[in-house]
């Protein structure tokens, strides 16, 4: 091997928000205040979120990141509604679409857990309600 | 005066900052050519001592690189660093996990066109990693038979998504109370194509068969 050994250290210095879910909170805070802004909406009053099951995402935790995160902003009176989305598979054996439980992923008609994620992974903001500033 | 209440149906990804950085990963990857996989698993599965004894027997004939994720300390890349193979270490602090913007830049930092496999150690983690896109080829998990053989079922969304699952330190068999079938059928619940591997890092050809395995997909990539 031609390569002499490298050792780059880094560290990212801008603050960041700690745990996955407060991540996932400030990544919707962000992407809500974008499009408010590219709209023009002045008062958010309700963010729909999508979340599927199988996504890896708390529910608790989110809504704790979000009551957390949005105190004296512009969203502090913004109602957060999340839908679970539940997992729905298909079985790449038996050509079988299920919905599952996160307990329980195998297939009810072969037993197996050969399946294609259809439903389940989404973590989406859906739609935002807003207020656009009153005509004079 | 008039309100003018708006619904704007969005459909945003919430992830879509980090999916926009992973497909930038993906195309300097398939560029260059670079073979690359994610290292996911609990904290002290053991994923160090394999990544450097894998490096010691694969870095002669295959060009390695390694992406080590930690929150805190270079220990693991310096490990790494002394199998001669180039290595970054990226401190994750708080966060629990890599991001793909993270990769983006240490690629910038690897001479990527001379390196066919790039190996990325996760900060050690079965929950958020496992849903986090790095613009890596696939995800391999590690389970040591120090844990429950239940893991996978535990937390599924890691084992569905890795293509393999090291059983690592299986020399200590002997020496505990694991059920290597009833662990192999945890797996399989969860995801019936997964690749099951027995490594021991410290026996001798205790790596061969997912040295193996690993040489194949980068030769079928």
């Amino acid at each position: 091997m031609a390569y002499s050994a490298a050792l780059l250290d880094f560290k990212k210095g801008k603050k960041k928000v700690k745990i996955h879910e407060a991540g996932i909170a400030a990544n919707i805070i962000a992407i809500v205040n974008d499009i408010a802004h590219q709209n023009g909406l002045e008062i958010i009053h309700s963010v729909e979120i999508d979340i599927g099951a199988f996504s890896g995402v708390q529910i608790d935790a989110l809504n704790f990141a979000l009551s957390a995160l949005t105190p004296q902003t512009n969203l502090q009176n913004t109602e957060f509604i999340i839908n679970t989305i539940p997992i729905v598979l298909f079985c790449q054996i038996c050509k079988n679409k299920y919905v599952a439980d996160i307990d329980d992923l195998v297939c009810p008609g072969c037993n197996c857990a050969d399946f294609l994620v259809m439903n389940g992974k989404e973590m989406i903001v859906k739609s935002i309600a807003g207020e656009k500033p009153a005509d004079e | 005066m008039n309100k003018s209440i708006q619904i704007l149906k969005t459909e945003a990804k919430i992830l879509q900052a980090n999916e926009f950085y992973a497909d930038k990963v993906r195309d300097m990857l398939s560029k260059s050519n670079t073979y690359c996989v994610n290292l996911i698993s609990s904290p002290g599965s053991g994923k160090t001592t394999l990544l450097v004894n894998t490096l010691h027997q694969i870095s002669d004939a295959i060009a390695c690189a390694v992406i080590e994720g930690d929150q805190q300390t270079s220990n693991d890349a310096r490990r790494i660093s002394k199998t001669g193979v180039p290595v970054i270490q990226v401190n994750t602090l708080q966060s629990c996990h890599l991001n793909a913007d993270q990769i983006l830049t240490c690629l910038n930092e690897l001479p990527l066109h001379d390196i066919d496999l790039l190996i990325i150690e996760n900060v050690g983690n079965l929950v958020c990693p496992a849903s986090v896109d790095l613009g890596e080829n696939e995800k391999i998990v590690l389970l040591s038979i120090t844990e429950g053989e239940d893991k996978p079922e535990k937390y599924p969304l890691a084992f569905s998504e890795a293509n393999a699952m090291l059983l690592t330190k299986i020399d200590l068999l002997p020496h505990l109370k694991f059920d290597i079938a009833q662990c192999e059928k945890s797996a399989r619940s969860v995801n019936g194509n997964i690749e099951i591997i027995q490594t021991s890092s410290f026996e001798s050809n205790g790596l061969d068969k997912w040295i193996q395995w690993l040489k194949n997909r980068i030769r079928a990539k």
